[in-house]
C-alpha cells in the first residue's frame, strides 16, 4: 500500500520545520541573544523565506 | 483650513484619483490583461494585510518592545508558507463552492440558521475599531505634518472618497461572483506606493541622517542599547509566540485578507506564487522599521514615534519625500478600509439582510440582480459610516497597535473552525457555534469593554493577568473557545448535510457531491427559484446552469438533474450565500443510490487529490470499471428504481446509444427498440432469452439477453442486463451452412453426371429410333419415353437447385411434410457414388407434419442418409423411422453400417471430429446438423456400435396445427 504524501504536504511540512527552527522559541535565542547584529533575525526569516521558495520553484521545475 | 492642510488634502484627493484611474485602466484593459492577472499582482494585492498599522504604528511597537513588531509579519509568513495544507485547500472550496466570503465558508461547513449571522456580527464587532484607527491614522498623519488640527471634514472626505473607490470598482458587477481585476490592480498598486514609500523614508534615514551603512554601523557600535533595545523583549517576553499565533491566524481570517486571498482570486497558480512572495514583500517593508527608529532618535524628532516616518521626511528639503510618505499612509488605510468594507458588506448582505427578506414571505423582486448590486453598495457605505463613527466616539488615546490587535484577537477566535473544518470529521454546528460564543464572550470582556465602557475589564483577576496582556486575553478566549469546540462537536452529531460539507472540506477526501435535494424536472427547480427570487433570476440562473453543463431544459434524467440542482446550488451560494441557496432549492431528499452512484464521478473529478489507501482503492475501481468497459459483451445495470446505471461502450455500440444519453434514465424512459425489448426481459420469469430479433439502425440484429440480480449490503437487488449480439454468428453459420450445403452438392457432381447421363442416353437412343420409326403407335410410345426421361433429368436438377438455394437470413419457417423431406433427401444421397446402392427404407408417416426451413433440414437429412450410406456396405439398407409425440417428433435414421467407435460417441456432434479417412470428410456435417436441429428447438441423439451400426434419433417439434390435432 502507497502512502507517499504529495509534494505540497512535503513542502508545507518542511515549511514548518524552518520556521519553527529559526523563528520560534528556543530557536529564536540563536538570533536575539546579547551581542548579535541586528539584522540576523531578518536574515533567518529571510532564510525561512528562501528556503521555501526554492522548495517551491523546484517541485513546479 | 490652512494651505498645508490644503495641500494634503488635494494631495490625498489627487493620490485617490489616480488610484480610479489605476482601477478603471485595468477593468477597460488598457492596462495588460497578463499584468492584470500576474501572480505578483496577486501577491501585491495582499499588501491590504499592511495597513497603517504597518507604515506607522510598527516604528511606535519597536520603540516599546523592540523586535516583537515582527510578530505580525512572521506569523503571516508561517501561514503563507502552509498555503499547500491550510491555504490552497480553502480556495479549492471557495471556488468550487462559490464562497464570497468568511461567513459563506463556515455557513457552507457548519450549517446552522445562526452560522451565517453570528460570523457576521462577530466580524463586524471585532473589525470596526480597526477601522477607525485608519481613519485616525490619516488625521493623525496630516496633524503631524501642520502642526494643527485638522477640521473633520478631512476625515470625513478621506471616507467619503473610499466610499465612492470601493462602491465603484468593488461593487461593479450585478453578481458577486465575478471578479473585480480593477479592485486587485488598484490594491496591488497602493502596495507598491506603500513599498516605495516605506523604503525611500528608510533610505534617506540611512544615508541623509546616518550618511550610509557605515555610518549606521557606528551609531549603533556607539549605542549598544539601540540593537539590545530590540532584541531583550524577545528573551525576556512570553508574548513572541503568542503574538505570532495571532498574526497566524489574521494572515487569512481578516475579511480583507480572505477576500484578496480567496474571493478576488483568478488563478490558483497565483497562490503558489504568493506563498512565498508575499512574505518576503512583508520582509522587504519591514527592513525599514529599524532604521526608521534610530534614525528618529538619533534625530531626537519632535513627533510621536509612529510617525517617525513623517517626522523623517520632512527633513528631506524637497518637501517630496513628505508627500509620498503622506501618500504611503493614505494607501494602507484606504486600502483596508475599501477592502474590508466590502468583504463585510457581503457577509451583511447574505446573512443578515437576504435571510430576513427571503424568510419574511415577500413577494420575489423584479429586478433581483440590480436590487442586490445597490444592497451591497448601501451596506459598503453604511460600514464605513459606522467606522467613522466609531473614529468619532473612540478613546483619542488608543494606540494604532493596540486597537489592531484587538482585531487579531478576534478574528483568532474563528481558527479552531477553520482548522477542524480542513482535519476533524466530527466537528459540528454545535461545537462552533459555542465555542465561538464563548470566545466572542471573553475577548469583549477583556478587550472590547475597556476600549467601549472606560472602565477596567470585569475578567481582569483571571490567572495570568499579570503576563503580557495579549497572553492573557488569547489564552482565556482561545482557550475556552477550543474547548467548547471539541466538547460540543463531541456532544453531539454533524447532521446530514454537515456530513457531506465534511467530505468536500477535508484535505484527505475527494469531494462529493452534496446532498442535492431530487427535482422532478428543470421545471421544478425553476419552480423554486421563482418562489423565493423572482422569475428573471429563476430564468437567469437555469440559463446559466443548463450552459455550463450542456443540457436542456426539457432535461428529465435523474442523474443529471442531480447534477443540475448542485450546479444551481453553488452558483446562487456565490450570489445570495449557501445557506440561502440550499434553502430555496430545498427539495425531497436524494435517493441514496443515486449519490452513491454519482460518488464515481465525483472520483473521477477528484482522483488527484486522493492519497494513500484511498487512491490504491481508487485505481482498482478503475481497473475494474475498465474490465466492465471492454466487455466485449453488453452490459447494463440497473439501480434500485430501475435506472440506468452503467451502460458500457459494447452495449453503446450495440444500441446506438451512448452513455450519456442513456445513464440516469429508467427503463420505460429508453427510447425504443430497448425499452420494449429489456421490459420484456425483466418481465419473463427466466433469466434468459436466446435469439431476440431486434431492428436496429435499418438491419435486424440477432440477441440473446440475460439478467442477473445483484444483492449488496443487505439493500434491495439491482440488476445487471447483458446483451450479446449474434448477428455476426448467425450470419456465419448461415453461411457454413451454403457452403456446407455446396459441397455436399460437390459431392454430388459424379453421381449427379451419372444420374442425369442415364436419360439423356436414353432420349438420344429413343430419339434416333424414332427417325426410322413410321408406326404412329410407337412413335407415341417412343416420345412418351422421352417425356419421362426429361421429367426425370428435371426432377434431379430441381432437387439440386432447391438444394444449393440459399437460406434466407430470416427463418422462413413453414409446414413441411416429413416423408417428403425425407424422400427427397434421400433422392439427393442416391445421386452419389456411395448412395446409388443402398436401399433406403422411408417408413415416414405421410400425416406427420413439422414447421421448419426446408433447406436447412433437407440438409440435416443429406448429411444422416449421406453419412449412413458412406458407413453401409454396398447394396445395404438405411431405415427411416418417425413417430408422433405429445408435442413433438422423434424420427430416426438407422444403418447397418461399420459403427462408430465409442471413444469418439461423445465427441462426435463437434467440428472436425470425423471416422473418415482425410479427404472424404470434413467433420462439420454432424455440428451443422446438431446446430440446425437445435435451431428448430429440437435435439438430436446417437446409439452406435462397432461393426453394429449406428441410429441418430432427432426429436423436432410438431407444427402447432398438428399438435393441436391430437388435442382435438
Amino acid at each position: 500500500m502507497s502512502s507517499s504524501q504529495p509534494p505540497g504536504r512535503d513542502d508545507a511540512g518542511i515549511a514548518l520545520l524552518l520556521v519553527v527552527g529559526l523563528l520560534l522559541p528556543p530557536g529564536l535565542w540563536l538570533w536575539v541573544d546579547s551581542g548579535r547584529a541586528w539584522w540576523l533575525l531578518y536574515l533567518a526569516w529571510g532564510l525561512c523565506i528562501f528556503g521555501v521558495a526554492a522548495l517551491r520553484w523546484r517541485r513546479r521545475a | 483650513m490652512s494651505p498645508a492642510l490644503l495641500t494634503l488634502f488635494g494631495v490625498g484627493i489627487a493620490y485617490l484619483a489616480a488610484l480610479f484611474i489605476v482601477a478603471y485602466a485595468a477593468e477597460r484593459e488598457w492596462i495588460p490583461a497578463h499584468w492584470v492577472r500576474h501572480p505578483l499582482t496577486y501577491t501585491l494585492s495582499l499588501g491590504v494585510y499592511a495597513t497603517t498599522w504597518t507604515f506607522y504604528g510598527s516604528v511606535g511597537l519597536a520603540a516599546n518592545q523592540g523586535f516583537m513588531f515582527l510578530t505580525i509579519y512572521v506569523g503571516v509568513t508561517a501561514s503563507f508558507l502552509l498555503a499547500p495544507v491550510l491555504l490552497q485547500p480553502l480556495l479549492r472550496l471557495v471556488r468550487d463552492y462559490q464562497l464570497s466570503s468568511l461567513a459563506d465558508l463556515f455557513a457552507f461547513r457548519y450549517v446552522s440558521p445562526w452560522t451565517g449571522w453570528l460570523v457576521t456580527a462577530f466580524m463586524l464587532i471585532g473589525i470596526l475599531p480597526y477601522i477607525a484607527l485608519q481613519i485616525q491614522a490619516v488625521v493623525t498623519s496630516a496633524q503631524v505634518l501642520t502642526r494643527e488640527a485638522p477640521p473633520g471634514v478631512l476625515a470625513a472626505g478621506f471616507c467619503i472618497t473610499v466610499t465612492l473607490f470601493a462602491v465603484l470598482f468593488g461593487a461593479r458587477h450585478l453578481t458577486p461572483r465575478e471578479k473585480h481585476e480593477g479592485l486587485v490592480m488598484a490594491i496591488a498598486f497602493e502596495s507598491v506606493i506603500k513599498l516605495v514609500a516605506l523604503l525611500a523614508c528608510a533610505g534617506f534615514a540611512l544615508f541623509g541622517v546616518f550618511g550610509g551603512f557605515g555610518g549606521l554601523s557606528d551609531y549603533l557600535l556607539a549605542h549598544p542599547q539601540a540593537v539590545e533595545r530590540m532584541q531583550a523583549p524577545l528573551r525576556e517576553s512570553g508574548s513572541w509566540t503568542t503574538l505570532c499565533l495571532l498574526a497566524f491566524a489574521a494572515g487569512f481570517l481578516l475579511p480583507r485578507q480572505f477576500h484578496m486571498i480567496f474571493s478576488e482570486n483568478i488563478d490558483p497558480a497565483g497562490l503558489r506564487t504568493a506563498s512565498w512572495a508575499f512574505p518576503a514583500f512583508l520582509w522587504l517593508l519591514n527592513l525599514a522599521i529599524p532604521i526608521l527608529l534610530w534614525a528618529g532618535q538619533e534625530l531626537h524628532l519632535d513627533v510621536p514615534t509612529e510617525y517617525y516616518a513623517l517626522g523623517l521626511a520632512q527633513r528631506e528639503s524637497s518637501g517630496l519625500l513628505t508627500l509620498l510618505t503622506f501618500v504611503g499612509g493614505i494607501s494602507a488605510a484606504s486600502a483596508m478600509i475599501i477592502v474590508e468594507s466590502l468583504a463585510l458588506a457581503a457577509m451583511c448582505l447574505n446573512h443578515l439582510i437576504l435571510p430576513l427578506w427571503v424568510n419574511s414571505g415577500a413577494a420575489p423582486s423584479q429586478d433581483l440582480y440590480r436590487r442586490l448590486l445597490w444592497g451591497r453598495r448601501a451596506l459598503i457605505a453604511l460600514v464605513i459610516a459606522i467606522g467613522y463613527l466609531a473614529y468619532i466616539s473612540m478613546q483619542r488615546s488608543t494606540g494604532l497597535v493596540q486597537l489592531g490587535l484587538v482585531s487579531f484577537v478576534a478574528v483568532t477566535q474563528f481558527l479552531p473552525a477553520v482548522v477542524g473544518m480542513l482535519v476533524w470529521p466530527r466537528a459540528n454546528r454545535v461545537g462552533f457555534l459555542a465555542g465561538l460564543c464563548a470566545g466572542m464572550s471573553i475577548w469583549f470582556l477583556i478587550l472590547a469593554w475597556p476600549l467601549l465602557i472606560g472602565t477596567p475589564s470585569p475578567l481582569q483577576n483571571l490567572p495570568l493577568h499579570e503576563r503580557d496582556p495579549w497572553l492573557f486575553a488569547t489564552f482565556w478566549s482561545l482557550g475556552l473557545n477550543l474547548l467548547l469546540f471539541v466538547l460540543g462537536s463531541l456532544l453531539a452529531r454533524p447532521n446530514a448535510k454537515e456530513q457531506a460539507a465534511d467530505q468536500a472540506c477535508r484535505m484527505d477526501a475527494v469531494t462529493i457531491l452534496s446532498e442535492a435535494p431530487q427535482a422532478g424536472g428543470v421545471g421544478e427547480l425553476r419552480l423554486r427559484i421563482e418562489q423565493a427570487l423572482g422569475g428573471d433570476v429563476a430564468q437567469a440562473e437555469l440559463r446559466r446552469a443548463l450552459t455550463e453543463l450542456k443540457l436542456d431544459a426539457g432535461e428529465r434524467r435523474p442523474r443529471q438533474l442531480h447534477f443540475l440542482t448542485e450546479r444551481l446550488r453553488r452558483n446562487l451560494s456565490g450570489l445570495i450565500g449557501p445557506q440561502l441557496a440550499s434553502e430555496v432549492l430545498a427539495g425531497r431528499q436524494n435517493e441514496q443510490s443515486m449519490r452513491r452512484h454519482l460518488v464515481e464521478e465525483e472520483l473521477e473529478h477528484s482522483q488527484d487529490r486522493l492519497r494513500g489507501l484511498a487512491a490504491e482503492l481508487n485505481r482498482l475501481r478503475r481497473f475494474h470499471r475498465q474490465v466492465l468497459q471492454d466487455l466485449p459483451i453488453g452490459v447494463c445495470s440497473l439501480g434500485d428504481h430501475g435506472e440506468v446505471l452503467i451502460w458500457n461502450e459494447r452495449m453503446a455500440q450495440i444500441a446506438g446509444l451512448s452513455a450519456d444519453q442513456v445513464l440516469g434514465s429508467r427503463v420505460r424512459e429508453l427510447p425504443p427498440p430497448w425499452r420494449e425489448i429489456f421490459s420484456r426481459l425483466l418481465d419473463t420469469e427466466s433469466a434468459h432469452l436466446y435469439k431476440q430479433p431486434v431492428h436496429l439502425r435499418g438491419g435486424l440484429r440477432w440477441l440473446n439477453l440475460h439478467k442477473e440480480a445483484i444483492a449488496g449490503d443487505g439493500e434491495s437487488a439491482q440488476l445487471v442486463l447483458l446483451v450479446e449480439d449474434l448477428t455476426e454468428q448467425q450470419q456465419l453459420e448461415a453461411e457454413l451452412t451454403h457452403s456446407a450445403r455446396l459441397a455436399s452438392i460437390g459431392t454430388l457432381a459424379s453421381g449427379v453426371a451419372h444420374e442425369i447421363g442415364n436419360p439423356l442416353t436414353g432420349i438420344s437412343c429413343i430419339a434416333q429410333n424414332l427417325l426410322d420409326e413410321d408406326d404412329a403407335g410407337e412413335r407415341r410410345q417412343g416420345l412418351d419415353d422421352i417425356l419421362e426421361q426429361s421429367r426425370r433429368i428435371s426432377d434431379i436438377v430441381q432437387s439440386l437447385l432447391s438444394f444449393a438455394r440459399p437460406s434466407a437470413p430470416a427463418r422462413d419457417l413453414e409446414p413441411l411434410e416429413l416423408h417428403s423431406l425425407v424422400k427427397e433427401a434421400a433422392r439427393l444421397v442416391r445421386l452419389s457414388r456411395s448412395g446409388r446402392n443402398i436401399a433406403f427404407d422411408n417408413r415416414v408417416p405421410e400425416a406427420l407434419i413439422i414447421d421448419g426451413d426446408r433447406a436447412r433440414l433437407t440438409q440435416v437429412f443429406v448429411n444422416l442418409l449421406g453419412n449412413a450410406a458412406d458407413a453401409s456396405p454396398p447394396n445395404g439398407r438405411v431405415e427411416i423411422e418417425a413417430s408422433r409425440g405429445a408435442a413433438s417428433v422423434t424420427i430416426s435414421v438407422r444403418d447397418w453400417g461399420s459403427g462408430i467407435p465409442e471413444e469418439l460417441l461423445g465427441r462426435i456432434f463437434e467440428p472436425f471430429v470425423t471416422t473418415k479417412l482425410p479427404g472424404q470428410g470434413t467433420g462439420l456435417g454432424l455440428p451443422l446438423v446438431y446446430r440446425i436441429v437445435a435451431d428448430h428447438g429440437g435435439s438430436i441423439s446417437v446409439d452406435s456400435r462397432v461393426g453394429e451400426g449406428s441410429t441418430f434419433v432427432l426429436r423436432l417439434p410438431l407444427a402447432p396445427d398438428a399438435a393441436l390435432g391430437i388435442l382435438t
